[in-house]
């Protein structure tokens, strides 16, 4: 199931990333959001246009492009 | 080793503590991406003089941004003792870097900052343990008060030279650290939610608005205040020289030029620092990262992404800053666009100008003006920005990644420190160019091309001949007077300028029709941004892009102030009209292509 067909306030585990921009890759990896990873699926804007997430002890944007390019 | 290097990931609190260690004060904010570029200071420590380095933040040594390279470049080429600075909450990401870190240099004290919020909110950490276990100082406490400053400068002191590289097992740390779990503030169920956000928004702007523009406004009221003592010394100075039969010339100099040019400029800046309060809040408390999550869809169609919110809110503070924070951006061409659209925020150095001109529109409050015209500029930033995106720049859109930081109380001295620092750069920026402005329009305006002194004759001196010179410019925007064009020239070099030359040259204030006056206001509103903005553009994008970006605000804020001017002024249909007929053309022309692609169907 991607993220962002996933329920709000609900824990996932991160089956795969399909985010191709290697920079892109290594920020999310920076920020704790890996393979293998909890994550937790706080809210969404308008429109579902960006999500917060916690994960790894931090509370993440991400825009809606890379929610639809991770597995959970 | 007299090198210190503040280094960490974004918002652990570097700036706040090369501030402590070095008394300066650089920009600090609750969000990441503040500090954009290297920042360089002397610490002094029981009579020994450092080199203090702020780098911009870095999760770990693999650079994703332009200021994160800088960052490692710079570790990678100056040698000294890395003050390796993080959060308490995020110790373990913190490690990972110090690894990293003392692989290139191992001259590292680790400082663990925000240590009273992590144990507050339960969080445990045994300071000696970590200490054994990883071989480097370690400092602990709160960077932002003397006592945690204190600390750090005898550790420096007490530094002696490293020779291992940090080697330490990540799957130790449970053993003596326990972290604490993310608290979502009741606050942010508010400013997050998608309904309750919008009304707290709207209701801030108008508050900070009516706060700083509205007649019964802490804004206005100083600002009147300030005013009639500008005019009660100007009185007394005019009376003073009169009496004293000092020459008509040095007379008018003083009054004219001095005060009613520079001084009476000092009476907007009430208003300029209600601006830079809200601004400074709304940066110290970590609302900025929420509303670039909540800006984050309607900026999809401009090509950027939430985090040029952060550089579009300063941009009404001041423009030169906020092109500096695009520094943060992902790449050049993402840069380019949101200095693009910077062109469409009105800094606090256009509110003398704006003000005076809605105070000729007796029909309109200054406070219904200004907001309609900070509206105004909202709309076309975007539309400069849609336009920007879909003919002009096109690249790809970066996604937003952004962690968001948990909402802080902002202290009171971060806050003071700030109003101050705005103050003193107004009040410098009215003793030197808006001083010199004055002087130089007052020389102008009282000598004839001969150099002979006219007296009060305007229509004989330079500056008559020298507004002339561009008033057919502003004749389509129904104002037929070279003065104001003097004005508008002044606002290149200082945009206080504008209101200074206004102030000396219409002693009853502006004279002009209320549609003349919104389309005034609308071009002093969109056009070229100061010296130093420009300035600010050519380090950052080159002397090309500066001298592009010059002329295009200029053309813009002419052919706006026009299409205002005549949709005010005519018949609107048959503007939408023209308006219907252009974007039928532009529309062929640049997508009548992909109508005439053929799609091949295999077999």
């Amino acid at each position: 199931m991607l993220l962002f067909n996933c329920q709000f306030n609900k824990t996932f585990v991160i089956k795969k990333i399909s985010v191709l921009d290697k920079k892109l890759l290594r920020r999310l990896s920076d920020l704790g959001i890996t393979r293998g990873a909890k994550i937790y699926i706080e809210r969404a804007s308008l429109k579902k246009a960006c999500f917060i997430v916690v994960v790894n002890q931090k509370r993440v944007a991400i825009s809606k492009q890379i929610a639809m390019e991770i597995e959970v | 080793m007299n090198n210190l290097i503040l280094l960490g990931a974004p918002n652990c609190g570097k700036t706040t503590t090369f501030n402590g260690l070095t008394g300066q004060s650089e920009r600090v904010g609750n969000w990441h991406g503040v500090t954009t570029k290297l920042a360089v200071g002397t610490a002094k420590i029981k009579g020994k003089q450092y080199n203090t380095y702020d780098l911009p933040g870095l999760y770990s040594l693999n650079a994703v941004t332009l200021e994160e390279e800088t960052a490692v470049n710079f570790i990678k080429t100056v040698s000294g003792i890395i003050l390796l600075i993080c959060e308490c909450a995020h110790l373990k990401p913190a490690l990972n870097l110090l690894k990293q870190v003392s692989n290139i240099n191992k001259n590292i004290i680790l400082v663990v900052n925000m240590y009273k919020e992590f144990v507050k909110n339960g969080g445990f950490l045994d300071v000696k343990e970590l200490n054994k276990q990883l071989g480097v100082p370690v400092v602990v406490g709160e960077m932002n008060t003397k006592k945690g400053i204190k600390l750090l400068k005898t550790a420096i002191q007490n530094f002696s030279e490293q020779t291992k590289s940090v080697n330490f097992n990540l799957e130790n740390l449970e053993n003596f650290f326990k972290n604490i779990s993310v608290k979502v503030s009741k606050l942010d169920r508010f400013l997050l939610n998608n309904v309750f956000s919008i009304i707290i928004l709207v209701s801030v702007l108008l508050l900070v608005f009516y706060t700083a523009f509205g007649r019964c406004g802490i804004g206005t009221v100083c600002s009147n205040f300030i005013s009639d003592l500008v005019l009660t010394v100007k009185e007394s100075a005019q009376n003073y020289l009169t009496q004293a039969k000092v020459n008509s010339f040095i007379k008018g100099l003083v009054v004219d030029g001095v005060i009613d040019g520079a001084f009476q400029i000092a009476s907007f800046l009430p208003q300029t620092l209600i601006f830079t309060l809200a601004l400074t809040l709304l940066e110290l408390s970590g609302y900025m990262a929420r509303v670039a999550f909540l800006f984050e869809g309607f900026l999809k169609n401009t090509g950027l992404n939430g985090r040029a919110v952060f550089s579009i809110l300063s941009g009404f503070g001041c423009t030169a800053v906020s092109v500096f924070l695009t520094g943060g951006l992902e790449n050049k061409d993402i840069k380019k666009k949101a200095v693009f659209s910077l062109t469409g925020i009105s800094c606090s150095a256009k509110i003398p100008a704006l003000m005076l001109i809605s105070k000729s529109v007796s029909m309109l409050s200054p406070f219904a003006f200004m907001l309609a015209v900070y509206i105004f500029g909202l709309c076309f930033t975007l539309f400069q920005l849609f336009i920007c995106d879909k003919f002009i720049i096109k690249s790809k859109r970066t996604p937003l990644v952004l962690e968001i930081p948990p909402l802080r109380v902002p202290t009171l001295n971060d806050t003071l420190k700030s109003l101050l620092k705005c103050a003193k750069q107004f009040i410098i920026k009215i003793g030197t160019v808006v001083f010199i402005i004055s002087i130089l329009i007052y020389l102008l305006k009282s000598v004839s091309i001969n150099l002979t002194y006219v007296n009060g004759n305007y229509q004989n001196s330079v500056l008559y001949f020298l507004g002339n010179a561009f008033k057919f410019l502003l004749i389509p925007i129904g104002i037929n007077d070279g003065r104001i064009t003097t004005a508008l020239l002044a606002g290149i070099f200082a945009k206080e300028g504008i209101a200074s030359v206004i102030q000396s040259l219409y002693s009853g204030g502006l004279e002009i029709s209320l549609i003349s006056a919104i389309s005034l206001s609308v071009l002093v509103y969109v056009y070229s941004p100061c010296i130093t903005a420009i300035g600010a553009i050519k380090h950052e994008l080159g002397f090309k892009f500066a001298t592009l970006i010059f002329f295009i605000t200029i053309f813009e804020s002419l052919v706006f102030s026009y299409f205002v001017y005549a949709l005010l002024k005519w018949k609107i249909t048959l503007i939408l009209l023209l308006i219907l007929i252009f974007l039928g053309l532009s529309y062929e022309k640049f997508f009548s292509g992909k109508r005439n692609k053929t799609i091949k169907v295999s077999s």
